[in-house]
């Protein structure tokens, strides 16, 4: 940097030829130097400008004249210096010209300003300042991070912008052209990876001509226009670099050669020859996302524009020409990540830039999780890609050979070339890339698996032909949308040999009568990501041989003694996706057949009515399949159905508190006239739902049975019949109707009572299950019943609870006959009887006292007096004095010792519900003979005489009497118990 | 030895009532100067710690135990009232512990049970300046008090305005100024013994009540 400017020129311009040094800035010139003419005078306000020109003389021998440039301003000497003179005294100071050389010619073309207060100056226009040096003595620029010496050459040098030197700044350019010169030591990085160092030789176009501009005010170089370049064995090796789009990492290469190009001072810098290793290699774009890893690779070119500075030169955005990899693995995936091909890949790609693509990649062995034709399984398979991009158009081409197909889970093992040919689009909004393909296997050339969901073959056989005729569509930019369409009609398979090795059908592997099968596709087919599709065949005869069979929603599943078989053909489908066989069409009957279980716990679900280990019998079973929409379900008709087994149950469901409920060892077969199942499911097991039954009845005994939560009788002989049991579904829930029930029940009474009296009930009933309406009678047998009931006495102890007496009720009745009602579930028997009595006594006694409460006779008071302190001297000082409060504090303790009475009921009436006997009442009930032990106790704590007169007043006057109290809560008690509910005459309304 | 005794120069008497009434309200400002007729007084000496001395927990034990032993004595012979102690004296017994000597006014000329220790004396007639406080509080009264006491016609310094000492008492509300002052300098009934409770108590009264501030004029 040349921060100052030595300006004495103007003032003492230079005697033509003289030896003496002209200093303009920092530059020196001597000898032979002519001052031409001083013209241009210019006043200013500022100041004086005056054009002044010089030029090198004709010369007269002696020193050659010279033009020295210094980084600095030289020192001044008051010594009459040549510029060698001052080269040497700066030397000595350590300070060496940048450029020293013998003039051959100088021209230059200025003016000077001469201020008359402030700084002068000197400018020079552009081109203004010409110089030829024939011979550079001393001259070394730092240039591309390194060195070029221009000492012993002939240099030009011209100023391409205007010079301004002030007092304290130098501004302007030089070009100077040399000949023949090196950079040593040169710094060049490619993608930010930095190369080896190089020395730069003059190659090329521009021969061995350079071109370097010099920046007057900063001292940078840089180059202008040349040709340079290194050869050797040289290194590129990167962590990550961007080459033409791709992101590469870990790059390891070697190259033989490096170009830097020059002109106007752009640079282009190219490696040639490379060849090394990649870690990994990724390009995403708008198509697709590329990625390779562990490649080897080789390149002819490497090149892209390059910036430059005192540092180095840094080379970015480069492009790749003529590379071919092998990469261990590659793969091209959709936006979404998942990979349409992948594999081991190698390739060429002759050309890749932001605009053009020509490539060439052959994955091997290659999977997709998109085009599930690739099967994948074989070393053989492979994929071609040709890859051609011209701006905005893309072609795509290239070769499918693969050993199997796979049309999702339906394989087709025979080898197949789908050639792919090749096919336009462009990038922006592009339509899909489709490739027609047409297949055509001729017999007897592989083999067929229709595979599960879990990929397990459930079917496999012989292939006796295949025809396919679709189009491979790939959408770019969506390419796990990627597929295989067929229209319907275009899909022929042949197979023969077949044989079933997984269940299909009710859990069992059917028997079918042909031998061989053709399947077509009735519908149009997409394989791809998600397939959509089936493909169908007819059979002429199928029978299901002991399915797993279960009856009823809540059925267990188990193998059947029962073989159903068709009436005629039958159609199968197989759904590409889900890896199923349906049932598309077909009709099974069973006639007067006898079959159970085969396996431990089946058990059949009556539309509630549960049968463990049935043995069935049945007139007729047919299941129907009809072409339904999802071909999941078929219908179902049992006729004359009956069976007997180890126990009939109706389990009591928390969640269903109001249906009736029982439990047996069945004793004479349960029968159903005729049943529909409305849902038939066949998927793992022949599964009859949504029952329609009618006439359904059966009997046990010893059993029990319970009518909701209210009535619950043991040891019974039990009948049960209805007219229909229905399964219907309203609002997305499931209910069973009831028509026409009869229950009947002979056992004994389960109410909580003393004993368990007979009882016997019989009721009809309709509706829901779980809210049956209807009426029966019943009759009980002499009964007694007794019950542990708090009283409560409405005293309220100190911790906030009212004290309870615990007391017991005890009753004995007659029998008698009731009238059983069933409302929506609530189940009641009522009965009249004549008058009676409840026996109650209170188990043991119970006592607390309730809150203290204060009174305060005198309240504390305080006041002053006169005392004595010490400080240390005895004075007198104030005392407070304070006399106690008075008062009275008191409870009262509240105690039942024992109690004893009868309850009497003239009018009761005895209803038989919740499990339990409540005796209700119309009239007045009445304590006969009571006896309490007990009473109020004062409790009291006070410095008051008289304490006690005034809580034995407050008592007198503020609580009930201790009788009076207790027989009021018996009563309210008795009301209140689980057993005997007094006066409330809806109770049995 | 050092020893403190009635009167001394410094020494006032004040007595002040906590119960005031509108119509003493309207007579606060009231400063009178009164004679007050000799009074009989029991008194009572109590060791103390000097230490305990400063303690308001042990100055209030002590005032109700001295009440209560007067109170006691005064029953025994018939006379059950009496008036709030003050400490009339000390006696050094060495220097961490002193003999107090409180004494209160008793309405009678009995002489106390011999057993109790209690002493009989008849207290000097006083001069005293007093002001019916009314609702004012006790530390506001005196102040308006001790204000009056530095002005004409008593002009006392205020060292010595400041020292006087203090009583707290209360009286019916009748009569002229000067005899409720009176009364409440020589209050004998402020407090009962009850013998059901064994307790000393504010006596219960009614009518109207007047607080009562006096000093005692050196």
């Amino acid at each position: 940097m040349w921060r100052y400017i030595f300006l004495f020129a103007f003032a003492f311009l230079p005697q033509p030829s003289s030896a003496a040094g002209l200093f303009i800035g920092p530059f020196c010139v001597d000898g032979g130097i002519e001052h031409v003419s001083t013209r241009d005078l210019t006043f200013v306000n500022e100041g004086k400008w005056t054009g002044i020109h010089f030029k090198k003389g004709s010369g007269e021998g002696g020193e050659p004249p010279m033009l020295v440039v210094f980084k600095t301003v030289p020192t001044p000497s008051t010594n009459n210096e040549a510029c060698k003179d001052v080269i040497e005294r700066e030397a000595q100071a350590g300070h060496h010209p940048l450029l020293a050389g013998h003039i051959e010619r100088l021209d230059i073309n200025g003016h000077a300003f001469e201020a008359i207060a402030g700084t002068n100056r000197f400018q020079i226009g552009a081109k203004g300042f010409r110089a030829k040096l024939g011979h550079v003595l001393q001259g070394s620029l730092s240039v591309a991070g390194g060195t070029t010496h221009l000492a012993g050459s002939k240099i030009w040098i011209t100023n391409t912008t205007p010079i301004l030197a002030e007092a304290d700044k130098l501004t302007g350019e030089f070009e100077i052209n040399a000949w023949n010169r090196t950079i040593e030591g040169a710094q060049v990085s490619m993608g930010g990876a930095p190369l080896d160092s190089v020395t730069l030789l003059p190659a090329g176009k521009k021969g061995e001509d350079i071109a370097l501009r010099f920046d007057l005010h900063t001292g940078e170089t840089r180059l202008w226009d040349c040709d340079l370049g290194a050869n050797g064995n040289l290194t590129f090796a990167a962590a990550s670099s961007s080459v033409s789009g791709l992101q590469l990492n870990n790059i390891n290469a070697n190259f033989s050669r490096m170009g830097i190009t020059a002109r106007n001072g752009r640079l282009t810098v190219s490696l040639r020859k490379l060849a090394g290793t990649v870690a990994t290699g990724s390009q995403a774009n708008s198509v697709a996302n590329i990625e390779m890893s562990n490649a080897k690779f080789k390149l002819d070119a490497l090149r892209g524009p390059a910036q430059q500075s005192p540092a180095g030169i840094a080379a970015s955005g480069a492009e790749l020409v003529g590379l071919q990899f092998d990469a261990e693995h590659g793969s091209i995936s959709g936006n979404g990540g998942t990979a349409i091909l992948e594999g081991v890949v190698s390739g060429t790609i002759e050309e890749l830039t932001a605009d053009a693509l020509k490539a060439d990649l052959r994955f091997k062995n290659p999977a997709s999780s998109i085009i599930s034709l690739l099967s994948g399984s074989a070393a053989s398979d492979s994929v071609n890609l040709t890859l051609k991009r011209e701006g905005d158009r893309l072609q795509v081409g290239g070769l499918i050979d693969t050993a199997a197909l796979n049309l999702g889970k339906l394989l087709i093992k025979s080898a197949t070339k789908l050639a792919l040919r090749p096919a336009t689009t462009r990038l922006i909004d592009p339509p899909p890339l489709e490739f027609p393909v047409d297949i055509n296997v001729p017999p007897r050339s592989g083999t067929v698996d229709f595979r599960t969901e879990d990929y397990k073959v459930a079917l496999t056989g012989r292939l006796d032909g295949f025809k396919l005729k679709g189009v491979l569509r790939v959408p770019l930019g969506h390419l796990e949308k990627t597929h295989l369409h067929v229209n319907a009609h275009n899909f022929a398979l042949g197979i023969g040999a077949y044989a079933f090795l997984e269940p299909v059908i009710a859990g069992i592997k059917p028997t079918i009568s042909d031998l061989d099968l053709s399947f077509g596709n009735p519908t149009a087919m997409d394989i791809g990501l998600k397939s959509t599709g089936r493909i169908l065949t007819s059979v002429r005869a199928m029978v299901l041989g002991e399915p797993v069979f279960s009856m009823g929603e809540d059925g267990k599943k188990a193998k059947a003694s029962l073989a159903l078989q068709t009436t005629a053909g039958a159609d199968l489908l197989y759904d590409l996706d889900r890896g199923r066989v349906l049932i598309g069409k077909a009709d099974f009957v069973a006639d007067n057949v006898r079959f159970h279980f085969l396996q431990p716990g089946g058990e059949l679900d009556l539309n509630g009515t549960r049968l463990t280990n049935p043995d069935i019998s049945l007139r007729h079973l047919e299941v129907h399949f009809v072409e339904t929409a999802d071909l999941e379900f078929g219908t179902a008709q049992l006729v004359a159905f009956s069976a007997t087994g180890d126990r009939v149950y109706k389990p009591a469901d928390p969640a269903k508190p109001t249906e009736v409920s029982f439990d047996a060892h069945i004793s004479s077969p349960l029968r159903i006239g005729g049943a529909q199942a409305l849902k038939v499911k066949y998927a793992d097991a022949l599964s009859l739902e949504a029952l329609q039954i009618t006439n359904f009845s059966f009997s046990v005994n010893n059993g029990s049975i319970a009518f909701g939560k209210d009535i619950s009788v043991a040891g019974a002989d039990i009948g049960i019949s209805a007219s229909s049991v229905n399964m219907i579904e309203t609002n997305g829930n499931q209910v069973v109707v009831i028509g026409n029930a009869r229950f009947t029940a002979k056992g004994r009474l389960d109410a909580g009572l003393n004993n368990r009296p007979d009882f016997h009930i019989a009721l009809v009933a309709s509706g829901p299950a779980g809210a049956l309406s209807g009426q029966g009678d019943a009759e009980v047998a002499p009964f007694s019943g007794g019950s542990v009931s708090d009283i409560e006495t409405g005293f309220k102890c100190e911790d906030g609870h009212t004290l309870s007496v615990p007391a017991e009720f005890d009753f004995a009745m007659a029998g008698i006959a009731l009238v059983v009602h069933a409302e929506r579930g609530q189940f009641s028997g009522i009965g009249l009887t004549g008058p009676t009595g409840l026996s109650m006594h209170t188990i043991r006694g119970a006592q607390c006292h309730n809150e203290t409460k204060k009174i305060v006779i005198v309240p504390e008071q305080s006041g002053w007096t006169w005392g004595v302190c010490f400080d240390p001297f005895p004075y007198k000082c104030k005392w407070s004095w304070t006399t106690p409060e008075i008062n009275i504090k008191y409870n009262f303790r509240f105690a039942v010792e024992f109690a004893t009475a009868t309850v009497f009921l003239p009018h009761p009436v005895f209803v038989f519900k919740e499990k339990k006997v409540k005796a209700c009442y119309t009239g007045i009930a009445q304590l006969l003979a009571p006896a309490f032990a007990g009473g109020y106790t004062p409790q009291i704590v006070s410095n008051f005489p008289g304490a006690d007169k005034v809580v034995n007043d407050i008592l007198a006057a503020a609580f009930e009497p201790f009788e009076s109290v207790l027989a009021t809560s018996i009563l309210n008690a008795v009301a209140a118990s689980n057993i005997i509910n007094l006066g409330q005459v809806l109770c049995y309304v | 030895m050092f020893r403190l005794s009635r009167p001394s120069q410094i020494l006032t008497l004040v007595v002040a009532i906590a119960i005031g009434s509108c119509t003493a309200a309207a007579k606060a400002a009231d400063v009178v100067e009164a004679n007050v007729p000799s009074m009989t007084q029991w008194c009572l000496a109590r060791p103390a710690a000097i230490a305990d001395l400063s303690d308001v927990t042990f100055q209030r034990a002590e005032i109700a135990a001295v009440m209560l032993a007067i109170g006691k004595a005064g029953a025994a012979i018939g006379v059950p009232e009496l008036g709030v102690p003050s400490v009339d004296h000390t006696d050094k017994i060495d220097d961490q512990n002193v003999n107090v000597t409180y004494c209160t006014n008793i309405d009678t000329t009995k002489s106390p049970p011999v057993a109790t220790k209690i002493s009989t004396r008849k207290r000097n007639a006083l001069k005293v300046v007093g002001k019916l406080c009314g609702g004012a509080t006790i530390d506001a009264c005196e102040t308006e008090l001790i204000t009056a006491l530095q002005g004409a016609p008593w002009n006392l310094s205020p060292q010595t305005s400041t020292e006087l000492v203090h009583f707290v008492s209360n009286v019916p509300d009748a009569g002229s100024i000067e005899s409720r002052i009176v009364t409440a300098v020589n209050n004998a009934h402020s407090h009962i013994y009850d013998p059901a409770i064994g307790l000393v108590i504010v006596k219960p009264v009614t009518g109207p009540q007047v607080s009562v501030l006096a000093l005692g004029l050196p």
